[in-house]
């Protein structure tokens, strides 16, 4: 949003040069951001002991295989060149093909996302509607036993290991209450009466009108999703509880106070409002906070996610699939990082 | 305040820690460190994390001692499997009719063993880059700290599972991957210190005393970084521990037989549902030792920066 | 004699911290009329905790007894939370001092203004409550009030923050005002013409001003009465036009230390403490 007083026609060309050279600079750092992750990710392809040639043909394939071979994988050019080979590949999103399943990486991938997606956003969602509300009890009745509650579920969320509490919850909810189902995205049965569209269960299961399956599929996404939503709502609501501290302690708040409005405006129209701005950055960390963590979610229940394909792939060896789910969370990572700046800006008035 | 009564005098030892005219650096230091200690015992919650570790600490060194069975030989398969926690068997057997007592105990030598050397091998390496890259400024900063973003850029446990997928399985390479992964931070909060001291006058005049860049980078700047790195690496162990754990459990850290509580914790999956003490227990060590370090770090930060708590 | 506005008799605000209890207020008592009243010391005097105190917005864990406490009849020690909220803001305001932080930095100033009109006039619609916030932004002479209606308070200078913040305050027309060190964030200039325009309001709308300063010669010229406070207590009370009649040694030293165009004093005196002063 361009100054209130500006008007003449000089000014609006320098803000618009300030902008400009603002956005250069932004997309120049994610671009080697992104550049610096595909960099990583190419020097721990070649740092694997296993002779990648050999692993196709075997140790017994005469010398000529072998070098054609090698030169398909380009194996024979300089470091440099490969190296760009490489970044173009990347930037295509050709991560090669999976040892296991013979499909472009990238397929595979796109297949198994959705579900990880699901899983950190229902998690994203537990959390903020859960840790907001808890953390701006938490700051407006310090001290009380709500502050030592909230401090308390932070400190378990930052020492409980997740695949732990997730089999324990299991144990729990599934095999001794029999609350929600076990492992699994849904009951095999349930999975021939849809067909996938999103490749969200519910979204589709829900579209299809097939309601036995869709409550089949909350049944089985219930504990991954709470669990996941605990770790969410202890670091949110801790954050939460932090900013609210800051801003009731500033002077607007209160001149809202003088101003004689309710204490109920004072904390969520005007001092939540305004530690709204950090929050949602925090909001944006914390959905990557889940991506990292459906990882070790995902092989407790089953989940057949992102982060199940990498450690399978990773059992099997599967370099490509390895790297290619690397660089593929890492680059939702810096966007997400980037989302949230952005929408710091966009929110507190003072930076716009 | 006037009607106060009077606070008692310390004496002996107590006087001369309190000492407002220190007679040599050493009285000094030791002084700061006993008014450090009275802040930090004055916090029960510190108190208990430092007890913690200090019990991981004298568990790992005596394990031999407290544990009643060995931590790798399997007992009789007919027997001995899956027994419930009993007398015999304080957390039960696992499905090779092993103590799992006494792999627990064991385990936290590797736990301890993991936390100490990525904490050798990542704080040196962050802290080195983080003041070199914030005294000499310029393109050296900002290529030290588009590497440094590059690595935060990854999300810790997936950079290390990328690693140690290329390095193989081992609890060498896991050690190797988690300290890729873990000096970006430490890296940063040196900069940042760096930064604020960088034109004190201090250092100036050291530099005018003929002082070379390696030396006051080493003398001078990284002994005042120290104070919120310490803070900063033990509330990190948590985190080390709960890593190297993950990696444990997708069978990527110590191989088998070693007792490694993450690993156990993925063995004990296969018998949640009617033996579930051989994965609880070492979850449940696994847990508390992080909440150790996890209250140990927030009572160290209370102590050494005050302005950070809440 | 009308019956006073304002009565406040042993006013006294403790905190109770773990190092011991503070007294920020020891015993201050007076009456306050139609009429400006001015109180006037340095840091520490607790001269802005007894504003506070006032309108009932002590910080915890500060503790406010008195043996009177009383607007318009009304007991604010023993009024109902409903009934203080509803004398804030509507019967009595304060304006505070720097208008970088007295302002809520993510809503426009005309919203702010709004708020404070609705809170009180329960019945009021939009429409109406916009009608009177512009006309609010008039009267204290800003020269374009629908622009700066929609203006954030960061993108105004100091001197419109500060009024924007009187017209705030004074939008619902209150009895009384309170103006803690108003114009002590300003430069000169500037704060002369707040000053000016705060004048103007206080004279035509006939309210009561109580004028809280470190700036003894402000206060005398801009007040009818002046209350000098040190270490929480009330050391002097006057008519601002005796002021050069001041008994307490306090005030004659402050009287004594202000410099003047005319003379030419040097070295410029300075305060010698008394600790009797604070007893």
């Amino acid at each position: 949003m361009v100054s209130a007083v500006m008007s003449r026609g000089g000014e609006h060309a320098s803000a618009l040069r300030s902008f400009l050279k603002r956005a250069a600079q932004f997309v120049i750092v994610l671009a080697t951001t992104l550049l610096g992750l595909v960099a990583v990710t190419f020097f721990i392809g070649r740092i694997v002991p296993i002779d990648p040639v050999i692993a196709i043909v075997g140790d017994r394939a005469p010398p000529q295989v072998y070098e054609r071979v090698r030169n398909e994988l380009g194996l024979d050019k300089p470091l440099i060149e490969q190296f760009a080979i490489y970044v173009k590949k990347a930037a295509t999103g050709d991560f090669g093909n999976s040892v296991l399943t013979t499909n472009p990486v990238m397929t595979d991938i796109a297949n198994v996302f959705p579900a990880t997606l699901e899983l950190a956003t229902l998690g994203t969602i537990i959390g903020t509607i859960i840790g907001i509300p808890l953390g701006v009890l938490a700051a407006v009745r310090r001290g009380t036993w709500i502050d030592q509650i909230v401090r308390l579920l932070g400190l378990v969320g930052y020492s409980v290991p997740i695949f732990w509490l997730g089999l324990m919850g299991l144990l729990l909810f599934y095999a001794k209450l029999g609350w929600v189902a076990g492992p699994g995205r849904i009951d095999v049965t349930y999975s021939y009466l849809y067909t996938p569209v999103t490749g969200i269960v519910l979204i589709d299961t829900l579209m299809q009108g097939q309601m036995d399956a869709f409550w089949d599929a909350v049944s089985h996404v219930l504990l991954p999703a709470c669990l996941l939503g605990y770790f969410s709502l202890a670091y949110i609501s801790r954050m939460t509880r932090s900013f609210m501290l800051n801003e009731l302690a500033q002077e607007y708040v209160i001149a809202a106070r003088v101003k004689g409005l309710s204490e109920f405006r004072v904390i969520w129209r005007h001092a939540l409002r305004n530690a709204a701005v950090p929050l949602i950055t925090v909001i944006a960390l914390s959905y990557a906070n889940l991506l990292e963590g459906s990882v070790l979610t995902e092989t407790v229940f089953a989940w057949p996610g992102l982060g199940q394909y990498i450690t399978n792939s990773l059992q099997n060896a599967d370099m490509n699939a390895v790297l290619g789910g690397t660089i593929v969370i890492g680059t939702v990572f810096v966007l997400l990082n980037l989302v949230s700046d952005l929408l710091y800006r966009l929110l507190d008035p003072r930076t716009r | 305040m006037a009607g106060a009564p009077p606070l008692p005098q310390p004496s002996g030892l107590q006087a001369w820690l309190l000492s407002s005219e220190p007679a040599s650096r050493w009285q000094a230091r030791l002084g700061r460190g006993y008014l450090g200690w009275r802040a930090f015992t004055k916090n029960p919650l510190a108190v208990l994390g430092l007890a913690i570790v200090v019990l991981l600490i004298l568990v790992a060194i005596f394990a031999p001692l407290i544990a009643p069975y060995s931590p790798v030989a399997g007992g009789d398969l007919r027997t001995e499997r899956l027994l419930p926690p009993s007398e015999t068997f304080w957390f039960g057997t696992d499905d090779q009719g092993r103590d799992i007592f006494s792999r627990v105990v064991y385990g936290s030598r590797v736990t301890l063993w993991v936390v100490v050397l990525v904490a050798i091998i990542a704080t040196p390496i962050g802290v080195l880059i983080g003041t070199v890259a914030g005294y000499l400024g310029g393109w050296v900063d900002t290529v030290l700290m588009r590497i440094t973003d590059i690595f935060l850029a990854f999300p810790r446990l997936i950079l290390a599972l990328a690693f140690v997928a290329a390095l193989g399985p081992g609890i060498e390479n896991a050690i190797i991957a988690i300290s890729i992964t873990s000096w970006p931070p430490y890296a940063r909060i040196a900069r940042a210190e760096t930064l604020t001291v960088r034109n004190s006058d201090f250092i100036a005049a050291v530099k005018l005393q003929g002082a070379s860049t390696p030396r006051i980078i080493l003398g001078h700047i990284i002994p005042l970084c120290i104070s919120s790195i310490i803070v900063r690496v033990t509330l990190d162990m948590a985190g080390i521990i709960l890593t190297a754990a993950g990696l444990g459990f997708l069978g990527l850290g110590a191989q088998p037989p070693m007792p490694e509580w993450g690993a156990m914790v993925a063995t004990g999956r296969n018998y949640l549902i009617d033996q579930w003490w051989v994965a609880a227990m070492p979850g449940l060590a696994i847990f508390v030792v992080s909440l150790g370090f996890n209250l140990l770090g927030d009572g160290l930060r209370d102590v050494l920066d005050p302005k950070a708590a809440k | 004699m009308t019956k006073p506005l304002l009565e406040v008799e042993d006013l006294r605000v403790r905190f109770h911290l773990r190092t011991g209890t503070v007294e920020a207020v020891r015993g201050v008592s007076f009456q306050l009329g139609r009429e400006r009243l001015g109180i006037v010391g340095e840091s520490g005097s607790g001269k802005s905790q007894t504003g506070r105190a006032i309108l009932g917005l002590t910080p915890p864990p500060g503790e406010v007894t008195a043996k009177r406490l009383t607007f318009d009849g009304i007991d604010l020690l023993t009024a109902s939370k409903r009934t203080l909220r509803d004398l804030r803001g509507g019967r009595i305001s304060m304006v505070m001092q720097d208008p970088k932080y007295s302002l809520n930095p993510v809503m426009t100033i005309g919203e702010q203004i709004i708020e404070a009109y609705q809170a009180h006039a329960k019945s009021a619609g939009r429409g109406e409550a916009r009608d009177r916030a512009l006309a609010m932004l008039e009267a204290v002479k800003m020269r374009n009030p629908e622009r700066v209606f929609s203006l954030y308070p960061h993108e105004v200078s100091g001197g419109m923050g500060q009024r924007a913040m009187i017209a705030m305050m004074l939008v619902t027309e209150p009895d009384l005002l309170i103006a803690d060190e108003p114009t002590s964030a300003l430069d000169v200039t500037v704060s002369m013409e707040v000053l000016r325009i705060l004048d103007e309001l206080v004279s035509e709308r006939g309210m009561s001003l109580i004028f809280i300063s470190h700036d003894l010669k402000l206060v005398s010229s801009f007040c009818d009465r002046v209350l000098v406070m040190y270490a929480g207590r009330v050391v002097e009370e006057l008519e601002a036009k005796h002021l050069r009649e001041a008994k307490h040694p306090y005030t004659q030293g402050l009287m004594r230390c202000l410099p003047t165009l005319a003379d030419d004093v040097r070295p410029l005196p300075t305060l010698n403490r008394d600790p009797a002063w604070a007893q």
